[in-house]
């Protein structure tokens, strides 16, 4: 009997190894870190065609004439354009120099707590002064209560007074935890205000202090109280009318 | 004789480009120069109409330079005092500075001070009958407590004063807040839970929307917020300068760069030549 030919031997195929696990473990990091970068992209797109991602100074576009005729049109129009604004912009700082303080006036400074008296553009005298506290009291009988602001803005001297007297109001009375006097002498207070006082309405007033060490602290009840020296310079050389701007 | 003229076009067509390149000023040089300068007038033109305005009048008012950090204090159109902050940002760790130009546009025409934080605090008035008032009088326990907001103050003001914080919002009526604050050091975990709180919230923020159309609630916030820093003194300057009802208008930056685009000349013919007028 014949033996069947013999089947050529198939080459060994090479050991099938299993992955080991740390390649597994790499190719599963590498996977999520790719969809991690492709989620992030995803977002930034997102957050981007919102327009919550903006980019700060990029140019805007302009059109402008193709042609050198155009172009030329346009630059004689705009030309006339920018010296009509030019004009007008001149025209209205003019209009708020106008405004401006002139001459003598006084400069009171609420922040840093000081006096200035100017001469147009110069500081004739500087001083510290007292301003308001700020804070507020409330009558405890009645639905009322102050803010002890010094008020801010231009304002005139309305009258110069020498040896002032001060007529106390009610809150002086309610912070002093004392009872409303019945009769109106009981409200006058001599010496308290200093040698002069330069009202600017609305009960409020330029004054001597008793409390010189309190100079420069914000303690007043809206007034605005400065030093003897001070004082007497500063009501030597302003008359009524003078102006007082507060800032 | 061709010779010649070939050599006299290359020495023109090389002093047309030597010109070119020593920076001679081209028509549409000139033009986007006077565009940006008409965009620069328009911007003054606005701050100045509103100032006169203001100057017109007795009270003062706030000029806000966005650019140098500055709030200048303006009476009749003269400018008495300023006071300057450096960092201006959108964030309290001051990370994401202030865009001039993005802030000139969200303040619009002029900001109302409605609150300054730990302003007007109650004086509560002596009491005679009470002895502990004569102890109270030099030292002031409510001076810090007034620091983080409207606390009552058992004093005599009229002798001590109230100490102001350092650190306080000023609210606008037009939903702004300036938070003022002095400079600070943070540490790098104080830092690190900012970033995450901010990725997180950056986070919810865009998902939000990708589930349902209804967007996470999140607490209302003002239009726009501010961080200023400044040294305490100044601080306490603005927080005594400020007063409910005063105004401040915003200094425009200089107009940001632009690009010039060339259209066809059907287009610019039918509008008169004109380029497309700048915003603001």
């Amino acid at each position: 009997m014949e033996e069947p030919p013999l089947q050529p031997e198939a080459p060994p195929s090479p050991p099938q190894r299993a992955p080991s696990l740390a390649a597994k473990v790499a190719k599963a990091c590498i996977l999520m870190l790719l969809a991690i970068v492709l989620a992030c992209a995803g977002l930034i797109a997102l957050q981007w065609s919102r327009g919550e991602i903006r980019v700060a100074g990029a140019p805007e576009r302009i059109q402008v004439p193709s042609d050198a005729r155009g172009v030329e049109t346009a630059l004689a129009t705009l030309d006339k354009e920018v010296k009509k604004l030019k004009t007008t912009n001149q025209k209205l700082r003019q209009r708020i120099r106008s405004f401006n303080p002139r001459g003598l006036y006084l400069v009171i400074d609420t922040g840093a707590n000081r006096l200035y008296m100017m001469k147009d553009e110069a500081v004739l005298r500087d001083a510290l002064v007292s301003t308001g506290s700020g804070v507020r009291l409330s009558d405890p009988d009645k639905p009322r209560s102050w803010v002890f602001d010094t008020p801010r803005g231009e304002f005139s001297i309305h009258r110069k007074v020498n040896d002032p007297v001060w007529t106390k109001p009610d809150w002086a009375f309610i912070e002093a935890g004392e009872g409303m006097p019945k009769m109106f002498d009981e409200r006058l207070e001599e010496g308290v205000l200093g040698d002069y006082a330069m009202d600017l309405g609305d009960g409020y007033l330029i004054h001597g202090t008793l409390f010189e060490r309190a100079l420069g602290l914000h303690v007043t009840h809206g007034c605005v109280r400065v030093g003897a020296k001070d004082l007497e310079a500063i009501f030597k050389s302003v008359g009524v009318g003078t102006k007082v701007y507060i800032i | 004789m061709r010779r010649l003229i070939t050599a006299s076009t290359l020495a023109a067509a090389m002093l047309l480009c030597a010109g070119t390149r020593t920076g001679a000023e081209t028509p549409l040089d000139k033009y986007e120069a006077l565009l940006q300068e008409k965009r620069a007038q328009i911007r003054e033109n606005e701050l100045l109409q509103r100032e006169a305005e203001f100057a017109a009048t007795k009270s003062p008012y706030i000029l806000f330079y966005l650019k140098e950090g500055k709030l200048e204090f303006r009476v009749r159109g003269r400018a008495f005092k300023s006071y300057t902050f450096s960092p201006i940002t959108l964030d309290e760790r001051g990370r994401r500075p202030a865009d001039p130009e993005a802030v000139w546009k969200a303040i619009g025409k002029s900001l109302t001070v409605i609150e300054v934080q730990g302003a007007h605090p109650e004086l509560i008035p002596q009491d005679p009958n009470t002895p502990e008032n004569a102890g109270e009088l030099y030292a002031d326990p409510n001076q810090l407590a007034s620091q983080t907001g409207v606390a009552a103050v058992r004093s005599d003001a009229g002798l001590l004063g109230v100490d102001v914080p350092t650190d306080y919002y000023v609210k606008f009526a037009e939903d702004v807040v300036f938070h003022i604050r002095t400079p600070k050091t943070y540490t790098f975990r104080e830092k690190a839970a900012d970033r995450l709180s901010d990725v997180a919230e950056s986070m919810r923020a865009t998902l939000s929307g990708l589930w349902s159309r209804k967007e996470i609630e999140v607490a209302a916030r003002p239009r726009l917020e501010l961080y200023m820093t400044t040294d305490a003194d100044t601080a306490k300057y603005l927080h005594y300068s400020l007063l409910p009802g005063e105004k401040i208008l915003g200094v425009p930056p200089p107009p940001p760069p632009i690009l010039l685009v060339a259209s066809s000349s059907k287009a610019a013919n039918a509008s008169g030549g004109k380029a497309r007028p700048a915003a603001r």
